[in-house]
């Protein structure tokens, strides 16, 4: 089959490999109807997550049919069109049973790996490093799918793959973040980045009662997204002081609650040997930490600070004493995907949101090299690119 | 005989003369070719972001810097102390369920990675095969010295056997959470303070680390019904 494989730093080559098979009884193998490319793969073509290998098939937002079931999985059969959430979870676990599933005890083979930096395992992901469990991902013809009997969710015909795709990660990835708001009427709630998790978690905030949305990014396409399609307040961070532009927007007491949906770059670097010689050459590259930093300073007293951006390492100066003396509350971490799968699917069908509007690229498979990069780059009015085999 | 003495000498000559500095059990040229290998492993790690080269660039680095190698202790002390190791783990299941599973020693060597088979002789006693490589072959028979139901059962090797083995594992219910704590302790030592070659294959893979991932196996066997794997999903090969 052809699959997407990252060789290094900004090196992604569409590569013919084996097909996957059936290799515990609780698999199956799913054809890729359509698969996307998302922000956090990002850090994997910045090379900015340890214990990526050359060879590794990236993806982990994809939709497809089911062509074979392992013994063990008796809910799918050949030919369900799923969605394939980005946690692998077991479903029987201590947090799998309390709906915790992006925590599962028993979905990374390597959970030492993660343990050496994080004391304990998170879940294993498609498509995302050794560390996190090194699976095969879904920008390949066909993924061997986990623990089939718990994850997938099947897809009506009547919904386009555009519309179903992103139940499998940034939907409810931006529904989390502004459900962790535990919003009242009349909130108001700031979002740092307009990408398509940014994009989502503003759309659910309006969903779950927000009374304002005010979009915080620097490139215009995305904000104009927010504006325009969604009608969001917004900021241009390069041409104001975030928390004073806030300040002014909120009548002087700040958002209720502030989603950081832009992540750390600057992340990954657990190890604290590499981290000292690393670092400086980081921060050059990026100046990302800045969202948490004015999140955090922007927020009201007593306000949540919502992270659905992804995290990996260490990062400096973080205001430990403004997030104390505000007495803020602190959300964050992998969405647990299987979760919302159902809830938000009958939101789509319901017509409450239609979720490919986010979609600016529509590419073949073999073109992801050249998607990576205006992705990237920001090139084109990329937003979001979704990828057909 | 008067080769095998005389190698008993100069063990003791050299046992003597290590008293002295007595950590160092690497000699210098391997601790440079060991700073060596570290620097390379450190600077190709840090180029393809592997975890495993800049973790095993770490040890080298300890090893090539104070000439001290755990894993060369680790084989020491297998000839004579031999290896004793205890680790934990909660399993989301009734201590009933999981005492069960411990009780029937033959469900051992489905997750415990340096056991090729166990079989039942009896109520008390079993037969144990270790898995070695090759030709070399270690096994012992073993009785249970204590068994209370959903507490503890510990076993021994029986005497004479090529083999001191001891091993207990512990439960306890967690209160309210419907799961059950699970401690293992293993010793392996060589009858006599001397391991055979295939003892000292089993003694340097008896590890806490291996040990921690074999009771990882046990609990999402218990848990998942299987064990997570990736081996033999596809892959990417470049040519570069």
């Amino acid at each position: 089959m052809r699959a997407v494989c990252w060789n290094g730093k900004k090196d992604i080559r569409v590569e013919t490999v084996t097909d996957p098979r059936i290799l515990n009884p609780r698999d199956a193998i799913v054809e890729t109807e359509l698969t996307a490319i998302c922000g956090s793969d990002l850090h994997l073509y910045n090379g900015n997550i340890p214990t990526m290998e050359s060879g590794d098939i990236l993806g982990h937002e994809f939709l497809g049919r089911v062509m074979e079931v392992g013994p063990e999985v008796q809910n799918l059969r050949p030919g369900d069109r799923v969605a394939v959430p980005f946690p692998i979870a077991c479903g029987r676990c201590f947090y799998c049973s309390r709906e915790a599933y992006s925590f599962c005890d028993n979905s990374n083979p390597n959970a030492w790996m993660a343990e050496k930096i994080y004391g304990y395992s998170p879940a294993g992901l498609f498509g995302y490093s050794h560390m996190l469990g090194g699976y095969a991902g879904g920008q390949a013809e066909y993924v061997r799918v986990p623990y089939a009997d718990v994850g997938p969710v099947k897809v009506p015909a009547e919904l386009s793959a555009e519309q179903a795709l992103f139940l499998t990660d940034i939907f409810p990835t931006g529904y989390q973040a502004a459900e962790n708001c535990d919003l009242q009427p009349g909130d108001v709630v700031a979002v740092w980045g307009c990408g398509p998790v940014g994009q989502f978690a503003i759309r659910s905030a309006f969903l779950l009662g927000a009374d304002r949305v005010i979009a915080i990014d620097s490139v215009p396409e995305r904000l104009e997204m927010a504006r325009r399609q969604q009608g969001t307040e917004i900021v241009n961070e390069e041409e104001v002081y975030v928390p004073d532009a806030l300040r002014e927007l909120t009548g002087g007491r700040g958002p209720d609650a502030c989603i950081d949906a832009v992540g750390m770059e600057a992340h990954g670097h657990g190890l604290a040997g590499l981290y000292d010689a690393t670092k400086q050459k980081l921060m050059l590259q990026t100046d990302r930490p800045t969202a948490l930093r004015q999140a955090i300073n922007a927020c009201r007293k007593g306000g949540t600070v919502s992270i659905p951006g992804v995290y990996g390492g260490f990062i400096d100066k973080f205001p430990i004493g403004a997030a104390f003396g505000k007495g803020l509350t602190l959300k964050m971490g992998q969405t647990h995907v299987q979760k919302y799968l159902r809830p938000l699917l009958e939101r789509i069908e319901a017509g409450h949101i239609d979720p490919s509007f986010v979609v600016t690229h529509r590419m073949p498979l073999e073109e992801a090299p050249h998607a990576y990069e205006i992705f990237n780059n920001k090139e084109d009015g990329c937003i979001k690119v979704v990828l057909r085999p | 005989m008067h080769q095998s003495s005389s190698e008993a000498m100069s063990a003791t000559a050299r046992d003597f003369a290590e008293e002295k500095f007595d950590f160092i059990n690497v000699g210098p040229v391997e601790r440079w070719l060991s700073l060596a290998a570290a620097t390379f492993l450190l600077v190709s790690g840090a180029r393809r972001r592997s975890l495993s080269r800049i973790l095993g660039a770490g040890a080298l680095f300890y090893r090539g810097a104070t000439g001290f190698c755990p894993i060369y202790e680790a084989l020491k002390s297998g000839a004579g102390a031999g290896v004793e190791i205890e680790k934990s783990i909660t399993v989301y299941r009734p201590v009933e369920e999981i005492y069960h599973l411990w009780r029937n020693v033959e469900n051992l060597p489905r997750f415990m990675s340096h056991l090729e088979s166990v079989i039942a002789i009896d109520p008390k006693r079993s037969h144990w095969v270790a898995r070695t490589p090759g030709p070399l072959c270690l096994e012992w028979d073993a009785e249970i010295t204590e068994e209370r139901p959903n507490e503890v059962i510990s076993w021994r090797s029986l005497p004479n056997s090529d083999i001191e083995h001891r091993g207990a594992v512990y439960f306890r219910p967690v209160p309210g959470k419907n799961a059950t704590e699970v401690r293992v302790s293993v010793s392996y030592k060589p009858p006599g303070g001397v391991a055979g070659a295939a003892l000292a294959k089993l003694l340097s893979s008896v590890t806490e680390h291996q040990l921690q991932e074999d009771l990882r196996s046990f609990k999402a066997i218990v848990e998942a019904g299987e064990k997570p794997t990736i081996a033999g999903q596809p892959v990417g090969v470049t040519l570069h």
